[in-house]
């Protein structure tokens, strides 16, 4: 007999897909944390699973119950005797419930193993293997510990004290989807098990009971539009908790990379917090329930791109998807970064710009999103640059401006990117100006970059890169201009630099 | 003891000892709020401070030790601190029905009722009106009979949309209450709004739809169809400002969210000895900025924003009152810098009359000193918020401040200057803040600015 755990929907379907086409004649139980479903779905959902029968016996796992049992909150102060001590009435709790002798099963999987289950199974030196948390997470693990630790400080220390999440010696395999890891990752106890190769190769008879399961019936979404699918995420897991912060986010992503395509989203099973009917109207919205894996096989129609703010599962669309776009965590933290980027690389276009990019002092994955967006490609060999973009995170006024035909230099620190000793018979000073529209979430905003054109080819382009825009979902008016950088904007430039000088260094 | 009791009758007995009344079940969310898991992982700990919140709450001998906190002294944002508004959504999410009167929990009305009708009176010239408005108040009649009776009863003319036009006005969207309305929306929960008031549906509609709120039903109280409350509300949930409100719909079921308006909660913080016109308006503006429910705030914000923002912007008004010595600001220095920031911001309202001086403004700045040397003191009442007497700005301060910190102050100075300047706009009246009340806030903070802010 197999045990699985899960506590998530994208945990339960790699459960399903496992026990299907590796454990198929095998005798299994599931045992889920009840907060897999809010309480109303829960009896329906459990029934739901009963009468598919994936698995022989299924149970919701009480955590609520036995956190009234573990007798004290713990945090990094907590002393070793306090932390057996929860550790011994988390197991016992867990044992007098669970009624079964985890060692007659022959194989136990486990995701999110700083629950009880896995709690007790560390404790008692019981081998088990892991299931990653979410498509790609097996290489996030700070990331993860630090989701972990802001859901429940005294599981995250019990986990750290046996060894951390995922991390215990009693492991056996890390089951996981290699090809969604990030670039460089290596554990020599991580085996590959893609849900999507395994639905495609090894049980594509199984699909449809699957999504019918799921709540799909190969759910069709046809549009003359090119489609983007936007992942979101769960509020809980993100950086940066601010409501509004977060549907500004998304709705300047959508308006900056596809706003004129028909926008399939996902939302996250565990994201509830958004109206997605209001923020983006005339989007197709999928059923959250839906683990984005099944995407695929539920969609009729090309999907042109993914979009995601910081969403691993995005690496697991990318084989259905023909480009995606993930803009890292550092979005939540600076996200008026992404508005200065986002105009260097339109500016870029209007310029005629096709290729031979070189980035320097930024977000490389963000600006590459945006300028592969526009159709410009980063350079692939240093020695035919035409374009440098400085992103000024870390001053360095040692550009050589000679060196390339463009040089753009954005303001993405604390200090404006200028100097005294920069020559600015080339240069010009591009104003992006946000006016917020009634109801919006933004407001005014106003971004400086400096352009130095060494060339006589893209001067007489300069006026294309003066424009006026709407984003729709932002209900915000971007206005783009230009002016020759003289001696009276320099003096300006010069003032704003000692302000943002001082600050830095701000002393009596 | 506690291991064999079960999570449901936790539930219950959590739902006992919150629901008493209104100041109970809101010093017990934020009792929780300030610390989930110490409520789950230590509940006899956490039962008792509830049960003493309860019989407190009861007593009517010590129940104002219950509300003890005071501006400056205390950290208020953390004290009465609000669930971030997905997780109280997540609670009534819960329930496929909520219930909400929206005019006391969407909107934020600026001014009382009484001064509104005051407004009226005044506007109109009608003697007499607004004690008629308010004795003829009542919710199940129409507006337009309402101000019929009171034109029969003086003879007058007044139109009943301009006290329409003055609610719309004053009123200012609950970010945080539309907010979890919106969250309910999305999760398919239906919305229904049961107004008590003698307003008309159009204009309930528009005031709805210009929040971006979506209601399923909306029941008006005024109406000849009106239909009485439902005996029973399953799976429901109601929402409300108003504790009576959420009283009559709980003993039918329903499970209570209980909104207590912002400025209510600075109402019942100790305050300095202030004016009373002006503490009625640093009540309003300050609890609505501070205790809304979409931020939270640092205590350095906090601190800055009722304390030091007051003389500030008091200097400043006053400079702009008097045609004071501007130019001798010192703009490389942070004080400075902050005092004209804020003095160009006031001089951009178009509301603040620059041609009448007046006496009371001066006495601030007859204790802060001329301008050439308020630079420094201003950066003294940031670094140690002490009185600013002639001793302390003889010395220079040789404190460092981090940048971070400064910045978090001059964000709350300028907040402060925004909002004060936009209630401003609205009551058209350029309302001074006296010196006697700027430096009241100042001294009564000076203590903890110096310790969280100064070094």
């Amino acid at each position: 007999m197999v045990l699985y755990h899960v506590s998530t929907t994208y945990q339960l379907l790699f459960s399903i897909v496992h026990k299907l086409a590796y454990n198929r004649d095998e005798e299994s139980e599931l045992l889920m944390l009840e907060t897999i479903r809010s309480v109303p779905e829960r009896k329906s959902f459990l029934e739901r699973l009963e009468k598919f029968a994936f698995f022989d016996k299924i149970r919701y796992v009480p955590e609520r119950q036995f956190k009234l049992k573990k007798g004290m909150a713990l945090d990094e102060t907590s002393s070793e005797s306090d932390i057996l001590t929860v550790i011994n009435n988390y197991c016992q709790a867990f044992e007098a419930w669970f009624g079964e002798d985890l060692k007659s099963f022959s194989n136990i999987y486990v995701a999110s193993d700083q629950h009880a289950l896995g709690v007790y199974l560390m404790k008692n030196r019981i081998p088990y293997n892991y299931m990653e948390d979410a498509s790609g997470m097996l290489s996030e693990h700070e990331r993860y510990r630090f989701i972990i630790r802001r859901n429940n400080l005294t599981n995250c220390i019990i986990a750290d004290y046996l060894g951390g999440p995922g991390c215990n010696d009693m492991i056996v395999k890390k089951l996981c989807d290699l090809n969604n890891q990030r670039k460089g990752f290596y554990d020599p106890k991580a085996v590959d098990c893609s849900i999507y190769d395994t639905l495609k190769n090894v049980i594509p008879e199984k699909v449809p009971e699957i999504l019918r399961f799921f709540g799909e019936s190969g759910e069709t979404v046809k549009s003359d539009k090119k489609i983007c699918l936007f992942l979101t995420q769960d509020l809980n897991t993100l950086q940066n908790k601010d409501i509004e912060l977060q549907e500004l986010l998304m709705t300047l992503l959508v308006d900056y990379i596809c706003p004129e395509y028909l926008l399939l989203i996902k939302p996250h099973p565990k994201d509830r917090w958004q109206n997605y009917r209001r923020i983006f109207p005339g989007s197709h919205i999928l059923s959250r329930k839906t683990p984005s894996e099944l995407i695929p096989f539920a969609v009729e129609g090309n999907i042109e791109s993914a979009l995601t703010i910081s969403s691993t599962s995005i690496r697991g669309v990318n084989r259905f998807v023909n480009k995606s776009y993930y803009f890292t965590t550092e979005a939540e933290t600076a996200p008026q970064r992404l508005n200065s980027m986002y105009v260097a690389a339109e500016i870029l276009s209007r310029l005629g710009v096709e290729q031979g990019v070189e980035l320097q002092n930024i977000n490389n994955t963000q600006m590459n999103n945006f300028l592969d967006n526009v159709g410009i490609a980063l350079s692939q060999d240093s020695d035919s640059n035409e374009v440098l973009i400085d992103g000024g995170v870390k001053r360095n006024d040692k550009i050589d401006f000679n060196a390339h035909k463009i040089t753009v230099c954005l303001s993405l620190g604390e200090v404006i990117s200028f100097s005294t000793n920069w020559d600015i018979s080339n240069m010009y000073l591009i104003r992006a100006v946000y006016t917020p529209l009634e109801q919006s979430l933004m407001s005014q905003q106003e971004y400086l970059i400096i352009l130095n054109l060494n060339s006589d080819k893209y001067k007489p382009k300069l006026n294309n890169a003066q424009y006026t825009r709407e984003l729709k979902y932002s209900k915000v008016i971007l206005g783009v201009s230009a002016e020759k950088i003289d001696e009276r904007v320099r003096e300006t430039l010069l003032q704003r630099l000692n302000t943002d000088l001082e600050w830095e260094d701000y002393h009596e | 003891m506690i291991e064999k009791v079960s999570a449901d009758f936790v539930g219950q007995l959590y739902l006992i000892l919150t629901t008493g009344n209104e100041d109970i079940n809101f010093l017990c969310n934020c009792l929780r709020n300030q610390n989930h898991e110490a409520a789950t992982n230590n509940p006899m700990n956490f039962a008792l401070k509830l049960l003493k919140i309860n019989i407190a709450s009861r007593l009517p001998i010590i129940k104002n030790r219950l509300f003890c906190e005071e501006i400056g002294k205390s950290y208020l944002c953390q004290k009465y601190l609000r669930p971030a508004v997905w997780d109280l959504a997540s609670g009534v999410l819960d329930n496929s029905h909520i219930v909400t009167d929206i005019f006391s929990s969407a909107f934020v009305l600026m001014k009382s009722r009484e001064d509104i009708f005051a407004l009226v009176e005044r506007q109109t010239n009608a003697n007499g009106f607004a004690k008629l408005r308010l004795k003829f108040d009542n919710d199940k009649r129409p507006l337009e009979h309402i101000y019929n009776q009171i034109n029969q009863r003086l003879g007058t003319r007044v139109d009943y949309h301009l006290e329409l036009e003055l609610i719309k006005k004053f009123s200012i969207k609950n970010r945080y209450v539309t907010r979890l309305l919106d969250i309910a929306c999305a999760n398919d929960v239906e919305i229904t709004a049961f107004v008590r008031s003698s307003y008309p549906r159009c204009f309930i509609e528009k005031m709805i739809k210009d929040c971006g709120i979506y209601v399923n039903k909306l029941i008006i109280s005024n109406e000849d169809a009106y239909s009485s409350l439902a005996k029973h509300y399953e799976s429901t949930a109601v929402l409300s400002s108003d504790y009576s409100y959420i009283k009559k719909f709980m003993k039918r079921g329903c499970i209570a969210v209980y909104y207590r308006p912002s400025r209510l909660m600075l109402q019942k913080v100790k305050h300095p000895k202030l004016d009373k016109k002006f503490r009625e308006i640093y009540d309003c503006v300050c609890g609505t900025r501070l205790f809304e429910g979409m931020r939270s705030y640092s205590r350095v914000y906090e601190l800055a924003y009722l304390c030091i923002a007051p003389a500030v912007f008091g200097y400043a008004q006053c400079l702009a009152k008097t045609n004071g010595n501007v130019a001798a600001l010192d703009h490389s220095r942070k004080g400075g810098l902050l005092l004209s920031l804020v003095y160009d911001k006031i001089c951009e309202h178009e509301a603040f009359p620059k041609d009448k001086p007046s006496a009371d403004t001066v006495e601030l700045k007859a204790y802060l000193g001329s301008e050439n040397r308020v630079t420094e003191i201003i950066e003294k009442l940031i670094t140690c918020g002490g009185p600013a007497t002639c001793k302390l700005v003889d010395k220079r301060s040789n404190s460092k401040i981090p940048p971070k910190r400064l910045k978090e102050v001059f964000k709350a100075v300028m907040d402060f200057t925004a909002d004060f300047c936009k209630y401003f706009c609205l009551s058209s009246e350029p309302n001074l803040i006296k010196g006697s009340d700027a430096l009241a806030l100042l001294l009564q903070g000076q203590e903890n600015i110096s310790k969280y802010i100064g070094n």
